[in-house]
């Protein structure tokens, strides 16, 4: 099983072309990795502070994520990154693939989300 | 080629037939000729004798030839604005729609910006762009050194043109390489094509900020950019060339009359008559300027108030009566009485009347013979010797006569001349007494002499010896003071003399150069007038154009287009909107919002740029849907492809929606995919509908090999689910839209149906709460189709599947077939 950080490094290798599929296809497959880092890093989450959570909806975690990380913004952010990562995740009439710039945003805050199961004093 | 050329030449013709209809004076006809030509020809042609010469340069008339246009094949950009690596845009080269499609930033513009150079060049647009030094530093991309942009254009006719510019590591924006080839021939020059010209009147290019500030900028801008279009810019010029000339010598006049009017003041204001005289002569709007030159010299008085200084001339040339000058006459009337006096009481006295007396005797005796005295009867008085003494007595008696006259004559001879000096002009005098002079005293001294004069000649004599000298002294006295007072004016005049001298050197200069006024103002009028007609002329079957692009482009709108006309001329030029809102008249841009303003900038130049006198085949749009809502957006599309029929339509849009219209609408159109990694790695893909977009990228993630094998489990199922999120959608908005459901309505209902269980239900049942029954419904149709729906969906977050990858995407491509088929 693949680590979420590895996710999110295969994600990054799309977006700087380590690996050559079809042109243009990296922006969705990128952004389905980044938020699978997402789910599975909160989960990691929820397992690190022996709260069962992990099989709830991400949307009922994320919500009980802002009263655990009171400290900064950090939950906000990651479900900002969720909640973006989702539309690009779906099919969306009218809606173009997110750019290299917008993944790499939501790669972010699952950094720090991860960050934070590791140091689990919060 | 030249197409200014061939303009001119069109327009000559039609103003020289126009000219002959209407019946124009003479000389403004040349003058409109003239004005056309400009330059040096209109100088010379307001010296009335070169006007001949500006007939002469009138240009022959050349017909307009439709040019071979020219088809964008593919544009190549590398190390420029937001592409780093080379990035090709392969486009069909001949008429036809093409959908450029990426996000904002992935490097679309920058091929749109790339194309625009290449075909405009240094134009004026680059440099007036709000932010220039911004954009002329930032053209060059981070990720990449050298900046290269390249087009092949393929010309009808079936020669391909390459145009490349290049600019070296550190360059500045405008210290470019050009290259311009045609394949298989030499290499030419970007001016060779002709296309600077033709860039600004018919732009090709029309960027999305350009069609914004189309309607908010300066109105004389608007009505500019679309009678560029006209190609009656030679005409609007020549009216400026008249204007200038006629505004100049309206100032001239202007001015010349104000002087004129203080001068006259002045003059008015003056002690000398003259400056009365001038005065009266400024009166008149056009002075003659000749009367008043005369006046200043103090010649050929007109008014009898500028005799004064002709009677001080007058009494300045009287005859001096001087000693000298009366010693001469006075010493002949002296001479003359001493000769009578000789004679008085002496038989030379009687002289003359004896000698007639003998004469007669003499006459008798010859007659008659000797004889008796005839008087006395004295017998034998009359013989030969008495004849031969009286002819000697009668001679002798005849020259004492004779001297007796000359003495007289001498005396009436000096008589006459000393009147001559005592007789000064009595008007002369007058008139010089009613300036102040002694005239009296003059008259006084001068009846003195003239009353010793009618005294017997030796009274008169000595009574001369005292009134000569007297009267000598008056006139003397007279011309002194005559000097005097002339001194004294001219003194007084001399300034006021000199600014008149002045002024009229100067109105001489300005009559003659507002002489032409008359006519330069009928030719201005004439030729305005003339543009005007033609404008319209030439504009109404473009704004046919534009109404029949708006009607389709406005749909909903309630904002009707009426007319549109290019009004007003010099700085008063606008173009004239009129709007209808629900069928009342209204100002165009007031009630517009920004996406009908889009729209209407965009029907005022699509017309422009597909014009047939253009040389581009193509016309590049760069996000023309940018505040356009959907339902406008279909009719953008219908627009996009009926000047697709003819023309190369290259469209560039940051959304979907574009494509999306044209796709439900069955316009045919090629779609490009634009997107941009990061270092500016920029790629383009040739578009296929959504369904078999995410197909054949799942389908590719499944085959590639050198991606990790977790990574193509996870990736694969996502890409699954979108395909059959879009198959639905398609269904859904199909099945809506036939029923009659708003633009609006269906898009809102499908953002709605979030998941792909709600889109499917809404497929199947045309209920989204019944998301719950759609994996037993599929199962019923067929086992497969609910497994891939399985492993598509929790897939996706990652869950563990037992579907191989490739064996979920041929799954995913037969549902998704099978969901497209529902009605």
């Amino acid at each position: 099983m693949t680590s979420s950080l590895e996710l999110l490094d295969l994600a990054s290798g799309m977006l700087s072309r380590k690996y050559v599929a079809r042109p243009g296809l990296w922006p969705r497959a990128s952004a389905l990795l980044v938020r699978q880092a997402l789910e599975e890093t909160l989960a990691g989450y929820w397992i690190v502070k022996g709260i069962a959570l992990e099989r709830c909806s991400t949307r009922a975690q994320l919500i009980c994520l802002r009263e655990y990380l009171r400290e900064g913004d950090l939950a906000a952010r990651v479900a900002h990154a969720w909640s973006a990562l989702s539309r690009a995740c779906h099919h969306h009439p009218y809606e173009l693939p997110p750019t290299a710039d917008e993944i790499k945003n939501w790669m972010e805050p699952v950094r720090q989300l991860h960050a934070a199961v590791l140091q689990p004093k919060a | 080629m030249d197409e200014q050329m061939t303009t001119d030449a069109t327009l000559h013709d039609i103003i020289m037939r126009r000219l002959d209809q209407d019946g124009l004076d003479g000389e403004a006809v040349y003058l409109v000729l003239a004005a056309l030509e400009g330059g040096e020809v209109f100088e010379a042609a307001l010296r009335p004798e070169a006007v001949i010469a500006a007939l002469a340069t009138v240009a022959a008339s050349l017909p307009l030839v439709e040019p071979k246009k020219s088809f964008l094949q593919e544009v190549r950009v590398r190390g420029f604005r937001g592409i780093g690596p080379e990035a090709v845009l392969p486009i069909h080269p001949g008429p036809g729609l093409t959908l450029v499609v990426g996000r904002n930033g992935c490097g679309k513009s920058s091929f749109a910006e790339a194309a625009e150079l290449l075909i405009t060049r240094g134009n004026a647009r680059w440099d007036a762009r709000r932010a220039p030094r911004l954009w002329k530093e930032g053209f060059r991309n981070l990720h990449e050194g050298q900046a290269i942009i390249g087009g092949r254009f393929t010309v009808e006719g079936g020669r391909t043109c390459e145009v490349r510019v290049d600019w070296a590591e550190g360059a500045e924006l405008d210290a470019q390489t050009d290259f311009v080839q045609f394949v298989g021939e030499p290499r030419t020059t970007y001016e060779a094509l002709g296309w600077a010209t033709a860039a600004v009147a018919y732009r090709p290019v029309l960027s999305f900020n350009e069609l914004g500030g189309m309607l908010d900028q300066e109105p004389s801008k608007f009505f500019d950019a679309l009678a560029r279009i006209l190609g009656l810019e030679p005409l609007a010029e020549a009216v400026g060339r008249l204007r200038e000339r006629r505004l100049e010598r309206e100032k001239q006049q202007k001015e010349l009359q104000k002087g004129q009017k203080e001068l006259a003041l002045s003059a008015a204001a003056h002690s000398d008559p003259r400056g009365a005289e001038i005065a009266a002569l400024l009166q008149k709007k056009v002075a003659d300027l000749s009367a008043v030159e005369k006046v200043i010299d103090g010649a050929d008085s007109v008014s009898g108030a500028a005799d004064e200084m002709g009677t001080l001339r007058q009494v300045m040339t009287l005859a001096d009566v001087s000693a000298e000058r009366a010693a001469r006459p006075i010493e002949m009337l002296k001479v003359g009485v001493e000769a009578l006096k000789a004679h008085v009481g002496t038989l030379t006295a009687r002289s003359a009347d004896l000698a007639s007396l003998l004469d007669s005797a003499l006459q008798f005796h010859q007659k008659h013979g000797d004889g008796p005295c005839p008087v006395c009867g004295n017998a034998g008085a009359m013989n030969s010797e008495w004849q031969g003494q009286k002819r000697a007595q009668a001679a002798e008696l005849r020259d004492a006569a004779k001297a007796v006259g000359d003495a007289r004559t001498l005396v009436r001879a000096s008589l006459d001349e000393l009147r001559g000096l005592a007789s000064p002009p009595p008007a002369v005098v007058r008139a010089a007494t009613s300036l102040g002079l002694p005239g009296p005293a003059l008259a006084e001294a001068a009846e003195r002499v003239r009353g010793a004069l009618s005294l017997e000649p030796a009274a008169a004599l000595s009574q001369l010896e005292s009134a000569v000298p007297a009267l000598g002294a008056a006139v003397a006295e007279m011309k002194l003071r005559a000097a005097e007072e002339v001194h004294k004016r001219e003194d007084a005049w001399r300034p006021m003399g000199r600014e008149v001298a002045t002024w009229l050197a100067a109105a001489r200069k300005m009559q003659h150069a507002i002489q032409r006024l008359p006519e330069i103002v009928a030719a201005e009028k004439w030729l305005s007038g003339a543009t005007d007609d033609l404008r319209n002329e030439r504009f109404a079957p473009h704004a046919t154009e534009v109404k029949r692009i708006w009607n389709q482009l406005r749909q909903s709108s309630n904002v009707s287009l009426e007319d549109i006309r290019l009004t007003g001329s010099a700085n008063s030029r606008r173009v004239q909107l009129d709007v209808a809102v629900d069928g009342t008249a209204a100002p165009a841009v007031g009630v517009m919002s920004q996406g009908e303003l889009h729209s209407l900038a965009l029907a005022l130049f699509l017309p422009r740029a597909t014009m047939a006198e253009s040389p581009f085949g193509f016309v590049i749009i760069d996000d023309p849907v940018q505040s356009m809502d959907p339902s406008r957006i279909d009719g953008l599309a219908c627009v996009l492809r009926d000047a697709a029929k003819s023309r190369q339509v290259i469209v560039f849009t940051h959304d979907d929606r574009l494509s999306e219209s044209v796709r439900r609408q069955g316009i045919e159109a090629s779609v490009l995919e634009v997107t941009r990694r990061e270092r500016s790695v920029v790629e383009v893909r040739t578009g296929a509908d959504p369904v078999r977009r995410y197909i054949e990228d799942a389908s590719a993630v499944a085959l590639t090999r050198d991606l990790p094998a977790d990574a193509r489990r996870r990736v694969v199922p996502g890409l699954c689910r979108g395909a059959l999120e879009a198959a639905a959608t398609r269904v859904l908005r199909r099945r809506w839209l036939t029923e009659g459901l708003g633009r609006e309505e269906v898009e809102g209902r499908l953002e709605d149906a979030e998941k792909v269980a709600q889109k499917l239900a809404l497929v199947l049942f045309g209920d989204v709460a019944r998301s719950g029954e759609v994996l037993a419904r599929l199962s019923k149709e067929k086992k497969e189709f609910a497994d891939v729906l399985r492993a598509a969906n929790e897939g996706a977050h990652g869950a563990a599947i037992e579907m191989e990858s490739v064996e979920i995407v041929n799954a995913t491509e037969r549902l998704a077939q099978w969901l497209v088929g529902q009605k």
